[in-house]
């Protein structure tokens, strides 16, 4: 398997003259560098982006192959000028991304808002680092409140997509332009600073070329042969104004319907179920089996969307299965947390672990947690996974 | 009497018209504001250059937000002073696209400072139509950047204190120290000799980005009698005797970006002769080192040469020297 990060690829484009990056090969990536490999062969053709650990790999790889694939770079003044900078970029048809870190995301509130509103396609990365204001620069969970709800003022979501490892990175990359387009909305890709360092074999299936895509027919590319078209967000007058905030409603609803995604292991015989998304379901997964090998009946639910969150298939996991007790696992003080209590609407006790502060919880740190619950259920000691539920 | 039979309305050939690019809209904006004549001239160049199907507006927040309901293009909306970043994305994806930005002076030069600043750095190939009318419009007339020192508005209603409040902005100044700045003017609409003026500079800074040549901006002095408390007459009396005498019209700037290996390889003779508020820039030699008799300070902002900012006296600027004089005061 060859490794490929920007200077290996650099190489082994200029002395082979091969493609960067093969399709159907088996490559090792940084999660940055593949996942803005993946944008590029998605047919992302502007990037805009600041540079901030530990998203700049990101930058780094657009800045040295986007304009070879005949795309537009500009390294923004800002987080601002940058999604704003896709604003403009997007609202001509053109796929176009940002990446950043937390508090550029913070930075780029604004201009999400005003996309939403407009209904603007983009994809926006939040490589997650820890908070809050600077915080450091190591990985973190703590902006699921923000990217689940608190995005920018007014009534509007994203989607937002949370990858666990970066084959799943890569391909819901290609999906993010496809939902992007499909409901005119901004889609935030929620990685973080794990997913975004750490390097795996990654496979690229698929290139999308952009001259194939059809002009969408609310983009502003010059009004010939056509009556003008504005993007825009005002709507002075309150009728109107309703009848825009209802129709982006029906849209989030649509989304809500169509687009949930979510994945389960090990439900069979499980009565402790946890949940965790990102890098905490990888060492959530690794609990659970640690668990598994002492005879503790525990199952995992990893949700792929977080808006939409996979409300329904939690509860229905709940009451099919008989969980008893739910843990949730996350690199916050608890935030997916509040989502699943809504989930389950007291069908059963939820409990949480997470570490905060930029520390990743060690296997064996959630697997305590797991024993903690596990004392509590009511025939405990003697519960074994195969005998649990009945 | 009846009044003398002239020709009807339906066979009469035509004087003067709409420009296509106008959309005939019906206007919001107060009696004797300046943006109708503005939004007017800048359809006007569309028309003339042929550009109206490629064009894309970007409009900025504030009363003229609502320009795309005047002229009949493409137009994007974007968040308070973030126009120019906006314009950046529209034209480096779409470089066949003419794309221009209209902002006013609490957009471009309060809120959207970073983003004008290095759109003009970057010398992005846009057209930027500046309206600085002093003072805060839409929001009720509070003071602006811009707004003059002893100016009253609703925020400074004392007038404006350079002490507590700063100094005004002379934008199309600020932005000619950067070598991306390409062309840079200063227009009224207070008469129709400075409206002809007006547009021709509009009509340049489009026949620049046509020819690729850069950033450009067009900085109108525009009355607001609203917010002045004046009479639309009085506003544009006002705009002659006082507000051009604080922001001079002109032609701040009009060349080709400098480029720093054309420094690096021969002595910028043309750099030479800018003058920026009273000082220009030269280069520094050994030769004019051993006229001078001592070593001055060879700051390097253009590479490896060094150079100096002299006074139209021959005297050398320097920054200790400024701030010295400043302490004192």
């Amino acid at each position: 398997m060859k490794a490929v990060g920007t200077k290996a690829v650099e190489m082994m484009t200029e002395v082979t003259g091969e493609p960067r990056v093969p399709l159907g090969e088996r490559v090792l990536m940084k999660g940055n560098e593949a996942l803005a490999e993946a944008a590029l062969k998605a047919g992302c053709r502007a990037y805009f982006g600041y540079p901030i650990t530990p998203a700049s790999e990101i930058t780094s790889y657009m800045a040295r192959w986007m304009q070879v694939e005949g795309g537009t770079f500009v390294q923004a003044e800002s987080e601002v000028a940058a999604i704003n900078m896709v604003f403009g970029a997007a609202g001509t048809g053109t796929r176009a991304m940002t990446a950043s870190s937390s508090p550029g995301i913070s930075l780029m509130s604004e201009g999400v808002s005003f996309l939403a509103a407009a209904e603007v396609p983009c994809l926006i990365v939040n490589v997650m680092r820890v908070g809050p204001g600077l915080g450091g620069i190591q990985p973190s969970q703590s902006d699921y409140f923000q990217a689940t709800r608190g995005l920018g003022h007014g009534d509007f979501r994203v989607i937002v997509l949370v990858p666990a490892n970066l084959q799943e990175m890569v391909d819901l990359t290609f999906e993010a332009f496809s939902l992007a387009e499909k409901y005119r909305t901004p889609v935030l890709m929620l990685a973080d600073g794990v997913l975004g360092q750490m390097m795996e074999p990654v496979t690229f299936t698929r290139v999308i070329d952009p001259a194939s895509m059809p002009e969408p027919e609310w983009a502003t590319t010059g009004a010939s042969g056509r009556p003008k078209r504005v993007v825009k967000s005002l709507y002075l007058d309150t009728g109107e104004l309703e009848e825009h905030n209802v129709a982006l409603q029906q849209k989030y609803r649509r989304i809500e319907q169509a687009e949930v995604r979510w994945n389960t292991y090990d439900l069979d015989g499980a009565r402790i179920l946890l949940v965790a998304y990102g890098t905490s379901a990888r060492v959530a997964h690794h609990a659970m089996e640690l668990a598994e090998e002492r005879d503790m009946p525990v199952g995992l639910f990893r949700p792929i969307t977080v808006y939409p969150y996979p409300y329904d298939a939690l509860r229905e996991v709940v009451e099919e299965r008989g969980i008893e007790h739910i843990l949730v696992v996350e690199l916050s003080a608890g935030q997916m947390v509040e989502d699943v209590r809504l989930a389950v609407e007291g069908r059963c006790p939820v409990s949480f672990f997470g570490r905060s502060g930029g520390t990743i919880p060690a296997p064996l740190e959630v697997l305590d947690a797991i024993r903690n619950v596990a004392e509590g259920l009511p025939t405990a000691r003697a519960a074994s996974k195969k005998g649990g539920a009945s | 009497m009846t009044p003398p039979a002239g020709p009807s309305l339906q066979t009469a050939p035509i004087v003067v018209q709409h420009p296509g690019s106008w959309a005939n809209a019906t206007t919001h904006y107060c009696p004797g504001c300046g943006h109708g004549l503005i939004h007017r001239l800048v359809a006007n160049a569309l028309d003339e250059l042929g550009v109206r199907e490629r064009t894309v507006g970007v409009a900025g927040v504030g009363c003229a937000i609502l320009i795309y309901n005047y002229l009949d293009v493409d137009f994007q909306e974007v968040p308070h002073g973030r126009a120019p970043a906006a314009a950046t994305g529209i034209k480096r994806a779409r470089p066949d696209l003419v794309v221009f930005t209209y902002q006013g002076d609490g957009d471009l030069a309060a809120i959207g400072t970073a983003e004008i600043v290095h759109a003009a750095a970057r010398s992005e190939n846009i057209t930027v139509i500046y309206v600085n009318n002093c003072v805060y419009g839409m929001t009720g007339g509070q003071m602006a950047p811009t707004t003059l020192p002893g100016q009253r508005s609703e925020t400074s209603p004392e007038g404006r204190d350079p002490a507590t409040q700063g100094h005004p902005i002379r934008v199309a100044e600020m932005l000619a120290t950067l070598d991306g700045a390409v062309y840079l003017e200063r227009v009224s609409v207070t008469h129709p000799e400075n409206i002809k003026v007006a547009y021709r500079a509009v009509r340049k800074a489009f026949t620049y980005q046509l020819e690729g040549k850069g950033f450009s901006l067009v900085e109108f002095l525009s009355p607001c009698p609203t917010n002045w408390g004046m009479k639309p007459i009085d506003a544009m009396r006002w705009i002659d005797e006082t507000v051009s005498a604080y922001y001079p019209l002109g032609v701040i700037k009009d060349r080709e970006p400098v480029h720093l290996a054309h420094l690096v390889q021969q002595p910028p003779t043309a750099f030479r002769e800018d003058y920026m508020h009273g000082f220009r820039y030269e280069t520094v030699t050994q030769a004019t080192e051993d006229e001078l008799g001592r070593h001055t300070r060879r700051t390097h902002p253009f590479g490896r040469r060094g150079g100096r900012w002299v006074s139209v006296d021959g005297e050398e600027y320097r920054p200790s020297d400024h701030d010295d004089s400043e302490d004192e005061d």
